[in-house]
């Protein structure tokens, strides 16, 4: 589709297991249509961490990814099993630097239910794609969307998520095209 | 819409400052940022924010005031104020002070979304109440129609008195004159107003398809009736029905219509039993439906039955004193849409419009006022700013009307933007989301996507 656009899926920190890094990557390769690999894992930079809120500064994180040495026109999504914050905020799901190069989504609030009860590994997966799809997208500079069947809509919380289904607007594709294109 | 609104972010700390900018700007909001609160007030003397969220501690001028400059620089600007654990005091002082809520930092991504939207949607009413209050008040409006000319007073004063009877209107006109906005004007002003008002421009359909709006059906009353859909007749119950172009109705439905209005009843196609229907019929047509009667494509009866009252709508240039203040309407409207402060048009600017002859009416003048926007360099319209100014293109451009005009601005501006619609956007001064459904509605395409024409 895109004239050499890439995308890198970067595991950071703990272990974070193969199959949801195979699904992300199936999934951003199927709504974008864009060459995706998987990357060996990286750490999590040290500085990035806030021990008060236990939970790492998506900001800095996304600027140590930044740091990555890959290709030109090459997307890089980093994918963390810890919690993220930024600073306005209590916690966030991901985060994306907005027309620019990284994306990053946290798995940890993914994991269960609201209850707090284990949640069925398919719909783990199932968040963990469209999270990741939705953050990636934010570096292709679109925002969030008002069409409600748009997985660029704002994900507020994990019924939004659950509720949300895999697919760009036409809006969306339109503008996806366009960057894909220029 | 989002795109049109402009926040300020008001905070000494750089990581809020960042990242609150960073979440907005994914929403399409227009973020500025000051880390001081002097800089904060002169930002708000050089242009109007929609939003703004103000940290309460500030080395310097801090939030508390700020937020007293604010509300006398800039009374319309909502503020939030933004706390940390302990601020509370300074917080409760801060709301009686005119801030409209405030947050604790940090926040929650869910409650922080609520909160600007609520925001957001509560200074368009702002701006719709004002602009409805400065019509009534000052410029001679009236329900949404503006004119301050004898032969809009005169449009006006029968308003009034139809509105109050149930007798059907027909509303004649040129093509651009408001004829929709006087219908709506009658219903608003008449007992049915808390009722529906319903529009239809049957210009727009095909027969059958027609049949189905209004009428509407069963499911599987025809291929591709996969649902049972409710027509404009059962929606328009209580209410009111507006029938645009009516002239354009065949006679064939002029029948199955005036069956309506004589019975109150219809069938929805697929269902023998018929509905019983009430509603207040207004038509409009800028044809010469006397015309239609002569050469057969309009039956007597049912312009006898849609005819009651006759309300003729005057075309711009036989009221020329309105000019100036619609004209003052609309640049009002549109540098809101855009987020940009106007102090009017220039002597000449409006010595153009006022001598222009209008054949495209009040649309005409709405889309000359939008692209003047589009295309103003400074806080005034000037001649330049116009299509017929003197810059202006000398042979007629695209279809001879200023949509015309406007559909092929925007082509010329995706031109010389390598049709990079974010280039194109930028260049125009709207968001792309805008340009996008702007290129939607004039079927602006890519020429190689377009296809040979």
């Amino acid at each position: 589709m895109g004239p050499g656009f890439h995308v890198c899926v970067l595991p950071l920190g703990e272990d974070i297991g193969s199959d949801v890094l195979e699904i992300i990557a199936a999934n951003i390769q199927a709504q974008l249509s864009l060459p995706v690999n998987i990357l060996p894992a990286g750490p999590l930079p040290e500085q990035a961490y806030h021990p008060a809120r236990r939970q790492f500064n998506a900001l800095a994180v996304l600027e140590h990814l930044r740091q990555t040495p890959v290709p030109d026109q090459t997307k890089v999504l980093g994918v963390m099993k810890a919690d993220l914050f930024i600073p306005i905020l209590t916690y966030v799901f991901g985060e994306a630097q907005l027309g620019n190069r990284c994306a990053l989504v946290s798995l940890y609030r993914l994991q269960h239910m609201r209850d707090g009860s284990p949640a069925p590994l398919p719909l783990f997966f199932q968040r963990a794609a469209k999270l990741g799809v939705h953050e990636l997208l934010h570096t292709f500079n679109i925002i969030h969307c008002d069409q409600e069947d748009c997985i660029m809509r704002f994900i507020q919380d994990l019924d939004a998520v659950d509720a949300q289904d895999l697919v760009l607007c036409r809006y969306c594709s339109a503008f996806l095209a366009e960057h894909l294109q220029h | 819409m989002k795109t049109d609104t402009r926040v300020l972010v008001v905070d000494d700390e750089l990581s809020i400052r960042v990242s609150l900018a960073g979440w907005l700007k994914k929403f399409g909001y227009q973020v500025d940022l000051a880390e001081e609160g002097a800089t904060a007030v002169q930002m708000v003397e050089q242009r109007f924010y929609d939003l703004l969220l103000l940290d309460i501690k500030m080395p310097g001028m801090d939030g508390i005031e700020v937020l007293s400059k604010v509300r006398e620089l800039s009374p319309d600007t909502i503020v939030v104020m933004m706390t940390a654990h302990g601020s509370i005091e300074s917080a409760v002082e801060s709301m009686k002070m005119g801030a409209r809520d405030y947050l604790m930092k940090p926040f929650d991504p869910a409650q922080l979304n609520l909160l600007v939207e609520k925001f957001v949607q509560q200074r368009r009413l702002m701006d719709e109440n004002r602009l409805l209050r400065s019509q009534v008040r000052e410029q001679g409006g009236f329900q949404n129609l503006i004119g301050v000319s004898e032969c809009m007073q005169h449009v006006f004063e029968m308003v009034r008195q139809v509105a109050q009877s149930e007798s059907a209107v027909l509303i004649q006109g040129e093509t651009g004159t408001g004829k929709e906005l006087v219908a709506k004007a009658i219903h608003a002003l008449s007992p049915r107003c808390y009722e529906p008002f319903i529009a239809i421009n049957c210009g727009a359909f095909t027969e059958s398809l027609l049949e189905g709006e209004l009428f509407g059906y069963e499911k599987g009353a025809f291929t591709g009736a996969r649902h049972a859909r409710k027509g404009r007749l059962e929606m328009a119950h209580n209410g009111t029905l507006f029938l645009d172009e009516v002239g354009e109705i065949s006679p064939k439905m002029q029948v199955d219509l005036l069956r309506v209005l004589q019975e109150k009843r219809f069938h929805r196609l697929g269902n023998p039993s018929p509905s019983e229907v009430d509603f207040r019929l207004i038509s409009a047509t800028h044809r010469d439906l006397n015309q239609g009667l002569q050469e057969g494509w309009f039956r007597q009866d049912f312009y006898y039955r849609i005819n009651v009252i006759t309300l003729d709508i005057p075309p711009l240039r036989e009221r020329k004193e309105d000019i100036p203040l619609l004209a003052q309407f609309f640049l009002e409207r549109y540098a809101r849409e855009t987020a940009k402060r106007f102090t009017g048009f220039s002597k000449d600017a409006l010595e153009l419009l006022v001598n222009y002859d209008w054949p495209g009416n009040v649309r005409e003048l709405e889309n000359v006022v939008e692209r003047a926007v589009v295309l103003a360099r400074d806080e005034r319209i000037v001649p330049e700013c116009l299509p017929f100014g003197p810059t202006a293109p000398s042979k007629p451009t695209g279809k001879g009307t200023l949509d015309g005009v406007l559909e092929e601005h925007i082509r010329d501006v995706l031109d010389a933007a390598g049709w990079n619609l974010s280039k194109a956007a930028e260049i125009l001064g709207i968001h792309r989301s805008t340009l996008y459904k702007k290129m939607e509605k004039h079927r602006i395409r890519k020429p190689e996507e377009s296809g040979a024409t």
